[in-house]
């Protein structure tokens, strides 16, 4: 970390700026929030797995060198994002707090609330928000909707829960047919109230949490397969049907038919990628100005230009590790609500992951969502944080079956 | 203590020459220990529990991983096999090392085929090298990773490049890969430019520390012969400030045909090219306390009675002269009359058939520094004589630059013709206007040869060379020294070149102007880049 501040301090130097005491800030701010963080967590007594903590504190350090490095360079990325990381790490302590000991399961009873919350903050958000680059924002640019991404697990587990002996061993050729028909009206509902604000991504991702929810609850892989099915018909749905989802599909199949209109993001993104080779141009070497929304949907790629593939290989690590340890907490919850809840969680964010880097190397088309913890932007820090926070939680061993067994 | 200490020890280390090292060093260290820190945590306690999901989703997300780690690699290290993505990047991207820049651009030769700008091979990739430095700065430009492209490097980039031809996605995709197959680095063709190195640089020694502008242009043809502005940048040393505007007196602005000025006396040609046009030829009074169209606006008056005054004695007048002796006196009296007489009208319509009116390029798909900006004439009314007579004598609001001073002596000195002025000599020639007939331009023609001869051009006489030249002294306001014109051309009997001298604040046209055009002359006959 150390490190990698000075090369961007280095590079902004060379460039001819002069160092200022506020250039440091960023720096200072995760230092004394990570050591903060590390102490509240040590007093509440944190007995979860080790790792998890450790990825968390590193993945915020990447994210906040890449931050401070495209400051001033790239559109939207402002000192005031400064904040948002010791105030993240904030969300990551009250999350831990208030879940940890098997807490978690109180939330419980609000599964349907929580839906109805969801619903609530799509359509409030359809009707007010406001359209830019093709999705809806509410005023001041922020995105409510990402509270879908704690909201959802939640009123999902609940769901299952609510009648666990319906679903096991349940295959999709022989789902329980009245639960089955509730799960697709509520999917329906709020799925095409976001469809009708364009927001695909969220859709995706919701899905992709889905049906890991559901393989894991009904123990059938067989609704993994139908999913794909669902994923390739709906995927030729869009390509027909909505404008927005086609022009991105088709510069998704051929980025060079259209390369300076829809395919221009794209191309941007890998030439960075490519300009970084192997081993990068180093931190403050690169040039994310030349790309668009590089700040959001493009980090990877300004990441992938001075890290190097090397770095992102580490980075795709960084990552790995933390969805592993995720799901380890995942597999160890005994109560069928919190194991809902952590697999829901562990799933999106394994899915926005995998869907914004697969996104920014070709292997999907552009969904417009960000990277957990490297990108800018306030809503979806903080909701990363609050499921970092939850993860903690109900990793504390008094959940775990494993303890209760000794 | 200074809390700002430690930031200037880290400045300092940041500026020091060694600190790419340094810096490649730290890289590595960080890749090392982010690599180290992931073992550690990795090494730490194994799995708290297992299901029968673990392998499933490990296997998902693992694949999902590995995917996506192909498919980076796909275009992060092996990019260059894919030609269409070589091609995309050659066009659009600037970055230093990408393939686009294993192109050397053609070398840019002055008509006798001298390189004026050439590209080297450093480790560091193509290097723009100006053997020239700041002599060429604005009409050769830069090339720069960074600071991008300006004058002929700009307009001639395609051509530099090899790529003139290369209209379509299929040729662009063929010469990626051909660039690519290709040992080393791959020549573009050579772009010839109708500047004259010999030229340039003398008139570039000549104008010296003043700021200021030169031209010379082939009056038949409209070749940009030599075009240089003070002051000047090295194009081999670009830095940040000079673009962030913090060097005095905008070096980045071409001041030969971007810069806009009072071209006072030498606007005179172009008037009495239209008065020549509209049929005048007779004699007005120039009465020595001067001329004005209403008692509410101040007297203009002529050179002489200032000089007359300063000296305690009293200046006589002119008395009633022809256009030739006003135009070798440069009498502002006279010509202020004369505008007014001839009216509005005929004024505009000289002005729009010099080509004045509307900007150009010098070079298509150049940037802005081979624009010719239009100049700023002002609505002229017959019933506002007093602007027209301030018109008359190049003063008031009217602006133009040295280059439309120098196409309007040209066109003297052609039949009346306004050909328009290049730097590409493959572009086709190009008439913009006719300012007069040819019978009235002969006249003017001999009008500013005795301007020379017995007039205030006197100073550039010369026995091997008749030139004809109007000298200008253009007040610029306030108590700011005036600019100082001079623009003429040579040989009279059969003129090939016609020039114009513009000197900031520099005083009196034909002590500061005149000289740098008859010593160009003098040096271009000497040396004999010049033949008349």
């Amino acid at each position: 970390m150390v490190m990698g501040f000075v090369l961007v301090l280095g590079a902004r130097a060379r460039q001819g700026q002069i160092l200022r005491l506020i250039d440091l800030l960023p720096f200072a701010l995760w230092m004394v929030s990570s050591l903060l963080l590390i102490l509240f967590l040590r007093i509440g007594g944190y007995k979860g797995p080790p790792a998890l903590p450790g990825f968390i504190l590193i993945l915020s350090a990447v994210g906040v060198l890449v931050r401070s490095r495209m400051e001033g360079s790239v559109e939207g990325v402002t000192g005031w994002s400064h904040l948002m990381q010791p105030l993240g790490f904030l969300w990551v302590w009250v999350a831990w707090w208030f879940s940890r000991r098997g807490r978690v399961k109180w939330l419980r009873p609000f599964w349907f609330p929580a839906f109805l919350l969801s619903v609530g903050v799509v359509a409030a958000l359809y009707m007010l928000g406001s359209q830019f680059r093709g999705g809806i924002y509410a005023p001041g640019g922020m995105t409510p909707s990402e509270v879908l991404k704690i909201l959802v697990p939640i009123s999902l587990a609940g769901f299952f829960s609510w009648r666990t002996a319906a679903w096991k061993n349940r295959p999709c050729w022989n789902p329980p047919p009245g639960e089955v028909m509730l799960l697709g009206l509520g999917w329906a509902v709020l799925c095409g109230l976001l469809v009708m604000q364009r927001d695909l991504g969220l859709v995706l991702l919701l899905s992709l949490m889905l049906v890991v929810v559901l393989g894991s609850v009904t123990r059938s892989g067989s609704w993994v397969v139908l999913f794909a099915g669902v994923m390739a018909g709906s995927g030729w749905l869009i390509l027909n049907h909505v404008a927005h989802g086609a022009r991105r599909f088709h510069s998704w199949l051929d980025p060079f038919a259209d390369p300076t209109g829809a395919g221009w993001q794209v191309l941007q993104g890998l030439t960075g990628l490519y300009a970084g080779g192997l081993t990068g141009t180093g931190l403050g070497g690169g040039q994310p100005d030349r790309l668009p929304i590089a700040g959001s949907d493009f980090v990877y790629a300004v990441y992938g230009e001075e890290m190097g593939y090397l770095g992102c290989v580490l980075l795709l690590a960084l990552f790995a590790g933390v969805l592993r340890e995720g799901a380890r907490v995942a597999n160890a919850q005994e109560e069928p609500f919190s194991g809902a809840v952590a697999v829901g969680v562990v799933a999106l964010l394994a899915a926005q992951i995998i869907v914004n880097i697969a996104g920014v190397v070709t292997l999907l088309p552009i969904t417009g969502i960000t990277l957990p913890y490297i990108s800018q932007g306030g809503s979806s820090y903080w909701v990363t944080s609050i499921q970092f926070g939850l993860l903690l939680g109900m990793g504390d061993p008094s959940t775990l079956r494993k303890s209760r067994k000794r | 203590m200074n809390p700002n200490l430690p930031l200037e020890f880290l400045q300092q280390i940041f500026t020091d020459p060694a600190w790419p090292h340094v810096a490649l060093l730290l890289r590595w260290l960080f890749l090392a220990g982010f690599a180290w820190l992931l073992m550690q945590l990795n090494g730490g306690r194994r799995g708290v529990g297992r299901s029968w999901l673990s392998p499933m989703w490990r296997m998902g997300v693992g694949l999902c991983f590995l995917l996506i780690a192909l498919r980076q690699a796909h275009w992060q290290l092996m990019g260059r096999r894919n030609t269409e993505f070589v091609a995309f990047m050659q066009r659009y991207d600037r970055r230093e090392f990408n393939p686009a820049h294993r192109v050397r651009a053609g070398r840019i030769l002055d008509r006798e085929g001298r390189s004026l700008a050439l590209s080297r091979v450093t480790p560091q990739g193509v290097r723009r090298v100006y053997p020239y430095g700041p002599i060429f700065s604005h009409v050769i430009g830069y090339n720069h990773p960074i600071y991008g492209l300006s004058g002929i490097e700009s307009g001639g980039r395609r051509h530099l490049l090899g790529q003139q031809r290369l209209q379509s996605r299929e040729a662009w995709v063929s010469l990626g890969a051909e660039l690519l197959d290709r040992e080393g680095y791959a020549e573009g063709p050579p772009l010839r430019t109708t500047l004259d190195l010999a030229m340039q640089r003398r008139a570039s020694e000549l104008l010296g520390d003043h700021r200021g502008a030169v031209v010379v242009m082939d009056i038949s043809s409209g070749e940009i012969l030599a075009m240089v502005s003070h002051p000047v940048f090295d194009p081999n040393r670009l830095v940040d400030p000079l673009f962030a505007g913090r060097f005095p007196h905008a070096p980045l602005l071409n001041r030969a045909v971007a810069g806009q000025y009072p071209p006072g006396s030498a606007f005179k040609v172009l008037i009495a090219a239209a008065a020549l046009q509209s049929g005048f030829a007779g004699t007005l009074d120039t009465p020595p306390d001067g001329f004005t169209t209403s008692a509410a606006n101040p007297r203009i008056r002529d050179h002489n009675y200032y000089v007359a005054r300063e000296r305690g004695q009293v200046w006589r007048g002119h008395g009633r002269i022809g256009l030739g002796e006003a135009l070798a006196k440069s009498s502002n009296v006279f010509f202020a009359q004369l505008g007014v007489d001839i009216g509005a009208e005929s004024l505009l319509r000289a002005t729009h058939a010099a080509g004045m009116h509307r900007g150009f390029s010098l070079w298509d798909g150049a940037d802005a520094t081979l624009r010719v900006k239009a100049a700023t004439v002002p609505d002229l009314r017959d019933n506002r004589p007093y602007d027209i007579a301030q018109f008359s004598i190049g003063q008031g609001r009217l602006l133009v630059s040295p280059l439309q001073v120098c196409m309007i002596t040209a066109a003297v000195a052609n039949l009346g013709l306004v050909v328009k002025p290049r730097l590409n000599p493959d572009q086709p020639m190009e008439i913009l206007g006719r300012l007069c007939g040819p019978e009235q331009a002969d006249t003017l023609k001999w009008m500013m040869y005795r301007v020379v001869q017995e007039g205030t051009g006197r100073g550039i006489q010369m026995r091997e060379l008749a030139v004809a030249g109007k000298t200008g002294t253009a007040q610029t306001g306030g108590d700011r020294p005036s600019h100082a014109w001079f623009t003429g051309f040579a040989p009279v009997s059969e003129p090939r070149w016609a020039f114009c001298v513009m000197v900031e604040e520099g005083g009196y046209g034909s002590s500061t102007a005149l000289p740098i055009a008859r010593d160009l002359l003098r040096s271009g006959l000497e040396e004999g880049w010049l033949r008349p």
